[in-house]
């Protein structure tokens, strides 16, 4: 069978499956007692197993099959779950994700993972009681069967019919199982009554099934008869047929039916919420679909001022609330929330806390805030750096923060809410905050200070320094942190996403990032100006003011000019000469834009202000990604393109 | 078998793989953008994209001339990256046999060693210099 069409779907799959993997094995860690954790991890891992099979990753067949020994005998409790072994299940959880990423590119699975199995293998050296464990754990599946159930068996059996347990299972390779297991349900209905199915009809009829699945049917007629009305269908691999003993075993089974059927029902609801998986190539286009409409909006809007027709302005306005709400919807459509960064973290601190041999918690608030796709695509890495240097150069080892008379876990704590129209993540811990001495004593090493310049500086100053390119506070290098490539980088980054970053720290109580990020890239409002004869547009959130300036207020320090503004001294940048146009010199007043970059300020001379608007941020494309003056374009109402000005990078 | 459009710059004949070419426009308003190498003649909003234009005969090193009635611009797609190149006119589509297609002699001094042209085509008595495609749609010498 060609497999190549449902690679997506497996990929896309698979990768759920390993998250929430990776989620449970956490979970797991926590309560090692908790049998269903286990049965769910069991369940992803044998999934997995089932679809890797089905499209023949050997590799990752072999390795979820081993695990799945090993998490069999963590739910016989015949081994204990130990942190050693935790390791072993999360490196297997890498190497699958790594195997996905391998599969993805190359669309094989070449990838070693015979130490892996090694490892596996030594910690379920009691493989024997394992299989025996198997073996029990499925006659009891097969008869999960309710009180209700049990009456309507008692009364068919008083009547002499028989009560079957059949095992179908599919062909591997079948492609529209539901279908052959609707035929399989015909064909049972002809020859009885069917009264329970695992998984459940619905579920079956969603092909949420691997290959096999088990129903009880209540009919007159002999086990042989129905296998080989059975086996008559194609694509059925084989069948199993065992009768089911009413009195003893159903008596022996009732303790367990009720419960294991109740944590089925909720896996179920779980599952069940109602959702489409869209291509984001689809909603990108109906994304630019609605900038259009926004555009065309503008320009009617336009025209309509000339007008004075009372119906036309009533009927525009109308569009504009609607145009309004469809693209509030279709930005609501791609948000997604911030879960999909932050639960990469849980894992992370577990695993630097236990090579650093520190004790840390990790607490995470608003996870379900909401951002939109561009932004949260950005964010992770910037992130991730931040909670490195927390867990590396934050928190203090256990016997240190006992000296302090702090408690011996600390504590991260990764915060993500709304605030107007940004959204705002924090990430703080309870660690040794940052230390101002050495701060001062690595700026004057490193040559960007002299001794009396570094005394002078006071701690504002001093965090500015953190975010200074090459500059880290950390005395050993780590693979963890302290290269000297961090802060900077990630100020860098979030600022390239029109953000901000600010740092609150107190000795021995901690230290806080406080990252803003607008809640979307795609629309900004934005200041139109003229310069020259030509149309720019700033992005409204990097300017803080607009003063008129006379030619005479210009001065020059170091041959370079400046102005003054509200006291201080900041550099005038005349838009004409950046943007290689002619000025017109003549005039003695003129309009500066302040623009702002974090704390530093610039005047932007321009020739004339359009005004206000909403508009739509599409890109110079590939070609054209050098010139990094220009962020962006944007088509204005009458279709005209309008460049937008990356004040980031003008100063 | 090939089938290329086929544009012109003065009196030269230049040919372009057709599943390139994504669509052939009339020269719309084109912005400027600062700061970009000298060729790049700015950018236009086809249908609501933004799409950077070329001017061919600058990229070529030919003398500009003034934009008439039969200018196009050809929007070229070759994978991820679309650009429009300006050209005199195109308005002809050849087919050219496999047989008609030969590779150029890099070591010739006719042809420059920076240059756009992958391959020559014949029809007749008529020479089709054919672009590669992949060296039009990197940027050659941007400097900022």
């Amino acid at each position: 069978m060609d497999t190549n069409q449902y690679l997506e779907i497996f990929l896309e799959e698979s990768e759920e499956h390993i998250e929430s993997l990776n989620e449970n094995l956490l979970q797991l860690e926590k309560n090692p007692e908790d049998s269903h954790i286990i049965d769910e991890i069991f369940r992803s891992a044998h999934t997995l197993k089932g679809m890797a099979a089905t499209m023949g990753f050997e590799n990752m067949t072999r390795l979820t099959h081993k695990m799945e020994d090993v998490l069999q005998e963590i739910r016989s409790n015949s081994i204990k779950v130990t942190s050693n072994l935790m390791d072993v299940l999360f490196k297997c959880m890498d190497a699958l994700s790594s195997m996905t990423g391998i599969i993805s590119e190359s669309g094989n699975d070449s990838y070693d993972i015979e130490n892996l199995i090694e490892l596996l293998e030594t910690n379920n050296s009691k493989e024997e009681v394992a299989a025996t464990n198997i073996k029990n754990s499925k006659s009891l599946d097969s008869n999960n069967i309710n009180v209700y159930e049990k009456d309507i068996i008692e009364k068919a059996a008083s009547q002499g019919y028989k009560t079957y347990s059949i095992e179908v299972v599919i062909d591997k390779n079948c492609v529209m199982k539901s279908a052959r297991a609707f035929i399989v349900f015909n064909t049972l209905d002809n020859l009885g009554d069917i009264v329970d199915s695992t998984p459940s009809v619905e579920d079956i009829e969603d092909e949420k099934f691997d290959d096999r699945f088990t129903v009880h049917l209540i009919s007159k007629h002999e086990k042989d008869v129905i296998k080989s009305k059975l086996m008559s269908i194609s694509e059925i691999k084989n069948i199993n047929i065992e009768e089911l003993l009413y009195s003893k075993e159903i008596k022996d089974n009732k303790k367990f039916g009720p419960t294991n059927l109740g944590s089925d029902d909720q896996i179920k609801h779980s599952k069940t919420n109602k959702s489409v998986r869209v291509d984001i190539e689809r909603l990108d286009n109906l994304m630019n679909l609605v900038s259009e409409l926004i555009i065309i909006k503008t320009r009617l809007e336009g025209i309509e001022s000339n007008e004075k027709n009372p119906d036309t302005i009533s009927t525009i306005e109308y569009l504009e609330r609607i145009t309004t709400n469809l693209h509030d919807a279709v930005m609501k459509v791609r948000m997604v929330p911030v879960e999909r960064v932050f639960n990469r973290f849980p894992r992370m601190v577990r695993d630097l806390s236990r090579e650093l041999n520190k004790k840390i918690t990790l607490n995470m608030y608003g996870q379900d805030t909401e951002v939109d796709r561009t932004v949260i695509d950005e964010i992770g890495d910037p992130l991730v750096h931040l909670m490195r240097n927390s867990i590396d150069h934050g928190i203090e080892t256990p016997e240190v923060r006992v000296k302090k008379g702090k408690p011996e876990t600390g504590v991260i704590n990764l915060k993500a809410y709304h605030e107007g129209n940004n959204v705002i993540i924090e990430v703080s811990d309870d660690g040794s905050g940052i230390n101002f001495e050495k701060v001062k004593n690595k700026a004057y090493e490193k040559g960007m200070l002299s001794a009396d310049e570094v005394e002078e500086l006071s701690n504002e100053k001093l965090i500015k320094l953190l975010f200074e390119p090459g500059f880290s506070t950390s005395d050993t290098i780590s693979d963890i942190s302290g290269r000297g490539v961090g802060l900077d980088v990630v100020k860098n980054k979030i600022e390239s996403l029109n953000g901000s970053i600010e740092v609150k720290t107190e000795v021995d109580k901690g230290t806080k990032f406080i990252i803003k990020l607008p809640l979307t890239l795609a629309i900004i409002q934005a200041l139109l100006v003229m310069v020259g004869n030509e149309k720019y547009a700033f992005p409204l959130n990097s300017i803080s003011e607009i003063v008129n300036k006379n030619k005479n207020e210009i001065h020059l320090v170091q041959g370079k000019e400046v102005v003054m503004y509200r006291g201080k001294v900041i550099p005038l940048i005349r838009l004409h000469n950046i943007l290689d146009l002619k000025s017109n010199e003549d005039s003695d007043n003129f309009i500066c834009v302040i623009i702002k970059k974090g704390d530093n300020l610039a005047a932007c001379s321009v020739d004339e202000l359009i005004g206000q608007q909403e508009i739509v941020i599409k890109p110079l494309g590939k070609y054209l990604s050098n010139v990094k003056i220009i962020a962006g374009a944007t088509i204005l109402g009458d279709g005209q393109v309008a460049l937008i000005i990356d004040s980031n990078n003008l100063f | 078998m090939s089938m290329f459009v086929v544009t012109r710059l003065g009196s030269e004949e230049y040919g372009i793989e057709i599943d390139k070419v994504q669509s052939i426009e009339k020269v719309t308003k084109i912005t400027r953008v600062p700061k970009a190498p000298s060729f790049v003649k700015g950018v236009i909003n086809l249908r609501g994209e933004i799409i950077p234009v070329i001017s061919l005969r600058m990229l070529l090193k030919l003398c500009e001339v003034e934009f008439d009635d039969d200018t196009r611009i050809v929007i070229i797609k070759n994978n991820d990256i679309v650009i429009g190149i300006i050209v005199d006119n195109a308005n002809e589509v050849v087919e050219i046999h496999d047989d008609n297609i030969d590779s150029i002699d890099v070591n010739s001094n006719l042809y420059k060693k920076e240059s756009f042209i992958g391959k020559i085509g014949k029809i007749g008595n008529r020479i089709l210099m054919l672009f590669d495609i992949d060296k039009l749609t990197t940027q050659q010498e941007v400097k900022l």
